[in-house]
C-alpha cells in the first residue's frame, strides 16, 4: 500500500466526464475555507485586542430606533 | 422547523421581558449572518450586516463582526439562512401554508438573483464611503445629507426591522388609542388628514413588508433568493465552506425530486458529482429528505 496506489491517476481523471473531474478539485475549496478562517480568527483577535466589543455595546445602548 | 422555531424565540428572547416582568433578559452585542434587525426592541442577537453598518457610520471598522462572518462562512456557509434566520423561517411558514413549491422561469430566476448583490453592494458603499469620510473628519454633511439612512440605509427599510419593530410600536400605539376610536370615530376627512401625514419612510417601510409576504406567497423564499444583502454577504463564502451536499454518482437515478423540493430552485442534477457548494444552497437539507435513492447526504469537510 502506498506510493503509486494512492496517487491520483490523471490520465484516467482526464478521461471521465467533466463533471466528475471537476469534483476532484476539492482541495482548492478546502485551501480556500482556511484562509478564510485563518482571515476571520485574525479579524477576530485584532476586534477583541482593541476592545471592540465594548465599543459596540456602547454604539447599541445609544443607538435610537429607527421608527419614522 | 423545530430548529427555526427555536432560533426565532432565541433571536427574539427580549420580548420574553414584556411577558415576563421578573425576567431581565438583556441583548447580546453579536452578531450572527441572519436578519434581526437592530430596529427591533425584541432582538437579542444581531443581524450583522445591520451591525456592519451600525458600526460604519460611527465611525468603527467591525473586525469582529466581519471575523465571526468569516469564520461562520467558512465553516458552515450559508446554513444560518437555512436553520436560524427568523425572516427565513416566516417565509417558509407561507409557503407551507400554501402547501406547494411554485417556480420561477429560468431566466428570470437568473437575473433576479443578482439583485442581491446590487443591494449587498449599494448598501456597503454608502455605508463605506460615509465611515471613511467621517474617519477622515469630512463626513458631517453628507451624514446630515443621509438622514435617517445615515445609521444604516438597509436598516431603515428592511422587511424584518418593520415586522419586529416598527409593526409592534404601532400596535401598541393603535392600543392606546383603541378606545377613543370607537367612543368618538374619526371621519372621512380626518382619517384621510391622518393618511396624507404618514411619513414616507414609514409607508415605503409598510409597503415593502407587505410586498415581502406577497412575494413569499407567491415564490418559496423570495427575500432569501433575490432580495436579501446578508444571503448576498454569506454567499460568497457558501462556494468554499467546508459544509456542503454530496450527490453519489453510483446511487443517483436523475430523478427530479431534489431539484422540486428545493426552495431556492438549484438545478442540483446539473452540479458536479461529489460534494458542491452552490451559492444559493442555504443547507437547508429538503433535497437529502426528497431524494429517494439515497444519493444526497451532507457532506464535512
Amino acid at each position: 500500500l502506498g506510493g503509486r496506489s494512492e496517487r491520483v491517476n490523471y490520465r484516467l481523471v482526464s478521461t471521465l466526464p467533466k463533471s466528475i473531474a471537476r469534483s476532484r478539485s476539492g482541495s482548492l475549496k478546502h485551501t480556500a475555507a482556511a484562509f478564510t478562517l485563518l482571515l476571520g480568527l485574525t479579524a477576530v483577535m485584532i476586534g477583541l485586542y482593541i476592545n471592540e466589543y465594548k465599543a459596540l455595546t456602547d454604539i447599541l445602548r445609544g443607538y435610537v430606533f429607527l421608527f419614522p | 422547523m423545530i430548529v427555526q422555531l427555536l432560533s426565532l424565540l432565541a433571536v427574539n428572547a427580549l420580548a420574553f421581558n414584556a411577558i415576563f416582568p421578573n425576567l431581565k433578559l438583556q441583548a447580546i452585542s453579536f452578531g450572527l449572518p441572519i436578519l434581526a434587525s437592530v430596529n427591533s426592541p425584541f432582538t437579542a442577537v444581531y443581524s450583522s450586516f445591520d451591525l456592519i453598518q451600525v458600526e460604519l457610520a460611527q465611525p468603527e471598522f467591525p473586525w469582529i463582526v466581519l471575523g465571526t462572518v468569516l469564520l461562520i462562512g467558512a465553516v458552515v456557509g450559508r446554513a444560518f439562512c437555512g436553520w436560524v434566520c427568523p425572516v427565513g423561517f416566516i417565509q417558509d411558514i407561507i409557503t407551507n401554508l400554501k402547501g406547494r413549491l411554485d417556480f420561477v422561469s429560468p431566466r428570470t430566476h437568473r437575473s433576479a438573483k443578482k439583485l442581491k448583490y446590487v443591494l449587498f453592494l449599494g448598501t456597503l458603499l454608502i455605508s463605506g464611503t460615509l465611515g471613511l469620510a467621517l474617519y477622515l473628519g469630512a463626513g458631517t454633511a453628507y451624514k446630515a445629507a443621509l438622514g435617517v439612512l445615515a445609521s444604516g440605509p438597509f436598516i431603515a427599510i428592511s422587511p424584518d426591522g418593520t415586522l419586529f419593530g416598527v409593526v409592534p410600536t404601532l400596535v401598541s400605539l393603535a392600543r392606546d388609542n383603541f378606545a377613543s376610536f370607537f367612543t368618538k370615530p374619526p371621519t372621512i376627512q380626518q382619517f384621510w388628514a391622518y393618511l396624507t401625514q404618514v411619513p414616507p419612510l414609514l409607508a415605503l417601510r409598510i409597503l415593502i413588508l407587505v410586498g415581502f409576504f406577497g412575494a413569499a406567497w407567491k415564490v418559496p423564499r423570495f427575500w432569501c433568493r433575490y432580495a436579501c444583502p446578508t444571503g448576498a454577504m454569506m454567499a460568497v463564502f457558501q462556494k468554499y465552506s467546508l459544509a456542503g451536499i454530496k450527490r453519489d454518482p453510483v446511487k443517483c437515478q436523475k430523478c427530479p425530486h431534489c431539484e422540486v423540493k428545493c426552495p431556492m430552485q438549484i438545478n442540483i442534477l446539473d452540479l458536479p458529482w461529489g460534494k458542491f457548494n452552490d451559492p444559493e444552497c442555504i443547507m437547508c437539507m429538503e433535497c437529502v429528505d426528497a431524494c429517494p435513492h439515497g444519493s444526497l447526504s451532507p457532506k464535512f469537510p
